[in-house]
C-alpha cells in the first residue's frame, strides 16, 4: 500500500503529513521524524488525512510527540484526522489528550 | 581441467603442485575446525612460510566500531588484538576496495600509515594485502610483509595469497555465523525463560470454574498484554485486563510492572475509578516518553450479578446475553500519558448476559484481504459461537481468531454467572 510522509515549515510550526497504513513496519520512522522535527522548531501539527490505518505503534509515535511539547513547553496537534484515524482515537478516548483541529490556522489560533 | 596456473613460478622454488597441495591443505584444515583463531594461526604460519614472507596478519572486521582486529599472526611481535581503523592505512584499502594490493615500498605509497610499525618496530619495506571476501562482503584482510630475501612480492604471490584467501574467508563467516545462532538459541532460550515468568503471573483458573475465564495469546515469546483477576473478602471479584503499547522486551517489562500496581490497588477495594487514577498518575511518572497502557479494571459481584469497571483507552467492553447486547466504549484515555484525568465508573447487570474483555489484537485480526475485524466484527465472532459453555466458546473464538492474521498480542476475558 502506498504510504509516505513529507514535512513542511509554516511559520513557526513544522507540518508532517504523512499517509498510508502506520503499523508497526513503518511507525518507528514516523517516530523519529517527529522528534527530528522538534529539533527544528518548537510546535509540530502531524497531519493525518491520508492516514488509511494506524495501530497501537503508530499511536504511541504521536504520543511521544505529544510528551515531548509538553515536556519542552512546545505545541502539538493532530490536523484532519481521518475517518480510520478518528475512529481509532475516539474508541481509545485519545481525543481527550490530543489537539485535534481541522486545520493548521484552527491549531494556531487555539 | 588447468589446475592453478595463476601459482606457477618460474624460479621453481615452489612448484604447481607444491602450490595446490598447500591450498588443499589449509583448506581442509580450514573447513573442518571448530577453533578459528587456532587453525587461523596454524595457516598463516605456513602462508608466511611459502611466501618467503618476515611476517603477516589477518585481520578481522569489527562492525560495531569498524576496525578491523588483528586475528592472527606471525612473525617477529605478536599484534594479536591490535585494532586499526577499518578505512585507514593500505590494510584499510584492501579492505574498503575489496581488491589485492600489492605496494613495493611502503614509505613511498600515500595511505602507509606507520600504525602498524611503530607497535612492533618491524618497518615494513614491501607489503601484500587481499580482502577476505564473502557473500556478504569484505570481512577482513589477509597481509604478509618484507620478502625475507628483500625481493619484492610478485603477481604470483597475490594469486597465491587469494587462492588462499578465499578458505580462510569462509572459515571466519562460517565462525561468526555459528556464533550469531549460539547466540540467537541463547537469546531465545532467555525470552522462553521470560516467557514462562510472565505466564506464571497470570492468575490460575478459579477453583471451581466460573463465573470469569481469560487467556491470552502472544503474538511473540513475550507479551505486553495481561489479565489478572482475584476474590476479595467481601465475596466480589476483582478483574483487570491491560495492553501496553509495544511488543519487545521493554512493553513486558512494563506489563509486569503494571500488573502488579494494578492488582495491589485493586486487592485493596478501591472503586475502578480511584483505581485507574491511582494507576495512571503513577505511570506518568515512570514511564518512558511513547509507551502507554490500555487498561480496564473492574469487579464482579456474584451476589447482585452486577459487574462494576472503568476503562482506560481499552476497546468496547461487550455485555451480550438472549435479554440484549450493549457496547461500553471507554470514558478514559489510556494509562501513563497525562497525569490527573478521569476515568468515569461503568456498570452493568449482567444477570443472564456475560460480559467480554478484548484487547485491540483481537479488534486488529485481519482476514486473508487485510480487512481488519474491527469492534463490530469482534462483537459477531462471539455473538456466533454463544450457544457453546464459557470455556468452549473462548476456545473456539480463539481458534476463529487464529486462523487470521494475528500481528498483535490478543487477549480475551468472559465474565458470566454461573449456571
Amino acid at each position: 500500500m502506498d504510504k509516505g510522509s513529507e514535512l513542511r515549515r509554516d511559520g513557526d510550526w513544522a507540518v508532517l503529513r504523512i499517509w498510508g497504513e502506520v503499523d508497526l513496519s513503518w511507525s518507528q520512522d514516523v517516530r523519529r521524524q517527529v522528534l527530528e522535527a522538534y529539533a527544528k522548531v518548537k510546535s509540530l501539527a502531524v497531519q493525518l488525512d491520508g492516514v488509511s490505518y494506524i495501530d497501537s505503534s503508530g499511536i504511541a509515535a504521536l504520543v511521544e510527540g505529544f510528551q515531548h511539547a509538553r515536556s519542552k513547553g512546545g505545541r502539538f496537534a493532530l490536523l484532519a484526522p481521518s475517518e480510520a484515524v478518528r475512529a481509532v482515537l475516539e474508541l481509545a478516548r485519545l481525543d481527550r489528550v490530543f489537539p485535534i483541529f481541522t486545520d493548521l490556522a484552527a491549531a494556531r489560533a487555539a | 581441467m588447468n589446475a592453478l596456473p595463476f601459482i606457477e613460478r618460474s624460479n621453481g622454488r615452489r612448484g604447481n603442485d607444491n602450490a595446490l597441495a598447500l591450498v588443499a591443505d589449509l583448506a581442509q584444515a580450514l573447513a573442518s575446525t571448530l577453533d578459528l583463531n587456532a587453525a587461523l594461526n596454524l595457516a598463516l604460519a605456513r602462508i608466511v612460510d611459502v611466501l618467503g614472507a618476515q611476517g603477516g596478519a589477518v585481520f578481522l572486521v569489527d562492525a560495531a566500531t569498524n576496525e578491523l582486529v588483528c586475528r592472527a599472526c606471525a612473525g617477529p611481535v605478536d599484534i594479536h588484538g591490535l585494532r586499526i581503523p577499518a578505512d585507514r592505512g593500505i590494510v584499510g584499502r584492501a579492505f574498503t576496495s575489496g581488491q589485492c594490493q600489492i605496494v613495493r615500498d611502503a614509505a613511498t605509497d600515500p595511505d602507509f600509515t606507520g600504525a602498524i610499525d611503530r607497535i612492533t618496530g618491524v618497518r615494513t619495506q614491501s607489503m601484500l594485502g587481499t580482502p577476505l571476501m564473502t557473500a556478504r562482503g569484505p570481512i577482513g584482510v589477509l597481509q604478509v610483509i618484507n620478502k625475507r630475501d628483500g625481493a619484492l612480492f610478485d603477481e604470483s604471490d597475490r594469486d597465491l595469497l587469494r587462492a588462499l584467501a578465499a578458505p580462510a574467508a569462509l572459515a571466519a563467516s562460517n565462525a561468526a555465523l555459528t556464533r550469531d545462532l549460539l547466540e540467537h538459541a541463547r537469546i531465545r532460550r532467555e525470552l522462553q525463560l521470560a516467557r514462562r515468568m510472565q505466564r506464571s503471573l497470570l492468575p490460575k483458573r478459579r477453583r471451581g470454574g466460573f463465573p470469569i475465564l481469560a487467556i491470552n495469546h502472544p503474538a511473540q515469546e513475550i507479551s505486553g498484554d495481561f489479565y489478572d483477576f482475584f476474590d476479595l473478602p467481601d465475596g466480589r471479584i476483582g478483574f483487570a485486563v491491560g495492553d501496553v503499547a509495544g511488543k519487545g522486551l521493554d512493553a513486558a517489562f512494563l506489563m509486569v510492572r503494571c500488573a502488579s500496581l494494578l492488582r495491589f490497588a485493586g486487592k485493596e477495594g478501591l472503586s475502578p475509578s480511584v483505581w485507574l487514577a491511582r494507576a495512571n498518575d503513577d505511570l506518568c511518572e515512570t514511564v518512558a516518553g511513547g509507551t502507554f497502557v490500555c487498561a480496564a479494571v473492574g469487579y464482579y459481584d456474584p451476589a447482585t450479578k452486577t459487574a462494576t469497571w472503568a476503562n482506560a483507552g481499552f476497546p468496547p467492553v461487550l455485555v451480550h446475553g438472549e435479554s440484549g447486547s450493549e457496547l461500553f466504549r471507554a470514558e478514559g484515555p489510556p494509562l501513563g500519558i497525562v497525569p490527573g484525568m478521569d476515568f468515569p465508573t461503568q456498570q452493568a447487570m449482567l444477570n443472564d448476559r456475560s460480559l467480554y474483555l478484548f484487547s485491540d489484537g483481537v479488534t486488529d485480526a485481519r482476514d486473508t484481504a487485510r480487512n481488519v475485524l474491527g469492534v463490530h466484527g469482534v462483537v459477531d465472532l462471539i455473538v456466533r459461537h454463544v450457544q457453546w459453555r464459557p470455556e468452549t466458546r473462548l476456545r473456539r473464538i480463539v481458534g476463529e481468531l487464529r486462523r487470521r492474521e494475528l500481528g498483535d498480542d490478543t487477549t480475551l476475558l468472559i465474565i458470566e454467572a454461573a449456571a
